[in-house]
């Protein structure tokens, strides 16, 4: 078997036996992504020769025997081009940051070189992570591996592109409103989005700063439970980052879910859903249901107000975090520059692509003198009933399970034109984002050969319980070990 | 409500946003679905409601943000930091000018 078609876990054995070098893993992966990647568009950056140095300095020293537990050192990880990477260019695939070289690493950067992994290239996003496709990248499109005419979900899309093609083995995706889990869903791979403040946003380009979050996306729970044991750490950097201990999250990999109650919001199993989709997601909560869980339905009344809410909140997030590209401290900046004024208008008008300028607008408008109360405020008091609402619901389940998308992965070009329809493409997602709270999306079927995800929600910062569920339905299932025909 | 093209004009220019034609009369369109859309969370009693912004992390209700210590940390390496500015002059960024002499 090829070596970058195994999970990290699997790996950190043979690395730790001896059996392989870091060296011959990360050629193994460079050689895949120089077949594939003339067709998938996973990266926009890779980082080859400073990842083959980094291999021999790890095999030249050696100090597996020293490490008892299981690491990840040595093992290959892709990072999101929204994370800031010392030196490395960081482009948000937006053409005003093109040129954009960091003079520092984000926090979850340098977490992940202290615990020796490699990063192998800076992977595509929409611009500015605003968008559920990739199309609204400016420099390219990545193909899901499944089908190359269907997008690969987003905006995490190479992340989970280029997991699902094994291009990589690791990869740090972000998440505003279902960035890591529909990607995740669409591609078959396991997608973790941490509750808000589990993880730093140090370094990670803002977009909405309340609702996003980093988190990882693997080829299986395993290896998300290893990469957040890295991860989930307090960083005075963040002043959201929660100073809380952090768990081994190896802890909850243990195949038991007897009294685990969860909970189907009915809201997310209705209107809208594809029966397919549907079937699956049922199939495998009767899976939890054999092994001893108890299922109930519940009703979530205020997720039917999710998405607007989230079209206020997050655009007007956006529009006040990205006024900072002013073309005058980095970034690209207009030729057209005969007064400042006209310097900021040009520098605007040039930099950003149509999605990203879209919601710029809305949130400005949502945002502006009269409008504030009726958008923004009563937005933010909504959001307050649906956090009510599910704290009630945490009351009676431990966990909620839903499809974690409304259809498989779409084609490509099919809802470019109709920004309201991608923007549906996330409403299973957006109201765990609103909330704060964590939710995994593993494998759990397919639909016409394209992989069907199963959502789970869990209590805030109860990841554990997460991973528990996410494993047991793991080892009763391939799903996860399925590898597309590419 | 609906919105007019001037108040897309307006929006954008509070967002520094230099807008084409097109993209005006773009604009104002989305703009009118996307807001006629959210409309509908006006129908939503929030009477005594506190807005979102008053909860941290798991639910507990954070009046304050958390500050660390306020001490300098010198960055190591600033020259990487004016390195990516567009525009550089004696180590001091450059912008076009900003009051016209002839006022």
């Amino acid at each position: 078997m090829e070596l970058n078609t195994l999970a990290a876990h699997e790996l950190a054995e043979k690395l730790k036996d001896k059996e392989i070098s870091c060296t011959e893993l990360i050629e193994a992966v460079y050689k895949r992504i120089e077949a594939v990647e003339p067709e998938i568009n996973a990266f926009n950056t890779l980082t080859k020769e400073l990842a083959l140095k980094k291999a021999k300095e790890l095999d030249d020293s050696r100090p597996w025997a020293l490490n008892p537990g299981p690491s990840l050192r040595g093992i290959p990880i892709a990072i999101k081009d929204n994370m800031c990477t010392d030196g490395i260019r960081t482009t948000c695939s937006s053409k005003i940051l093109e040129n954009y070289v960091p003079p520092y690493n984000a926090t979850v950067v340098d977490l992940v070189l202290e615990a020796g992994m490699i990063p192998v290239g800076k992977t595509n996003l929409d611009e500015f992570a605003m968008g559920s496709s990739t199309e609204n990248s400016a420099y390219k499109t990545t193909k899901n591996p499944w089908d190359l005419k269907k997008v690969p979900g987003g905006s995490s899309g190479g992340a989970a592109a280029s997991v699902a093609a094994d291009e990589t083995i690791l990869s740090l995706g972000s998440d505003t409103g279902g960035s890591i889990r529909q990607p995740a869903s669409f591609c078959g791979v396991t997608g973790l989005k941490p509750t808000y403040g589990r993880v730093s946003r140090y370094g990670l380009i803002a977009f909405a700063s309340s609702l996003d979050q980093i988190g990882p996306i693997t080829k299986d729970v395993t290896d998300a439970a290893l990469l957040m044991n890295i991860l989930a750490k307090h960083d005075p950097k963040d002043s959201t980052s929660a100073n809380i201990p952090s768990p081994d999250y190896t802890k909850s990999l243990v195949r038991d879910v007897k009294g685990l109650k969860i909970g189907l919001p009915k809201e997310l199993f209705g209107e809208g859903i594809d029966g397919n989709i549907k079937k699956s997601v049922m199939e495998a909560v009767e899976i939890f249901e054999k092994l001893g869980a108890k299922v109930k339905e519940i009703s979530l009344p205020s997720f039917k107000h999710a998405l607007a809410v989230y079209y206020i909140i997050a655009p007007a997030e956006a529009s006040s975090n990205l006024a900072r590209y002013d073309g005058v401290h980095y970034g690209r900046r207009s030729d057209k520059e005969k007064d400042l004024m006209e310097m900021y208008l040009n520098t605007r008008r040039e930099g950003f692509g149509p999605e990203v300028k879209r919601r710029i607008m809305i949130g400005t408008y949502a945002l502006s003198s009269g409008y504030y109360d009726a958008y923004y405020l009563k937005a933010q008091k909504i959001r307050t009933i649906i956090k009510e609402d599910l704290e009630k619901t945490f009351g009676d389940v431990d966990v909620m399970m839903t499809p974690t998308t409304p259809t498989a992965a779409f084609g490509i070009g099919e809802k470019t034109s109709d920004p309201l329809s991608m923007y549906l493409s996330d409403i299973a997602t957006i109201p765990v984002n609103l909330a704060g709270i964590p939710a995994i999306s593993v494998p759990c079927g397919f639909d016409k050969g394209l992989p069907v995800g199963l959502q789970i929600i869990g209590r805030p910062f109860d990841e554990g319980t997460l991973f528990r569920a996410a494993y047991t339905f793991e080892s009763e299932t391939d799903f996860h070990k399925r590898k597309p025909a590419l | 409500m609906a919105v007019t093209k001037k108040d897309t004009e307006y929006a954008a220019s509070l967002a520094r946003l230099g807008l084409s034609e097109e993209e005006k009369e773009l604009f104002t369109g989305q703009l009118n679905d996307i807001l006629g859309y959210i409309d509908a969370i006006n129908s939503v009693d929030t009477k005594d409601v506190l807005p979102a912004v008053f909860y941290g992390p798991g639910g507990a209700k954070a009046f304050s943000t958390p500050m660390r210590e306020d001490a300098a940390v010198p960055f190591k390496e600033p020259k990487k930091i004016l390195g990516a500015a567009p525009r550089l002059e004696d180590n001091m960024f450059r912008v076009p000018k900003i009051l016209d002499p002839e006022e």
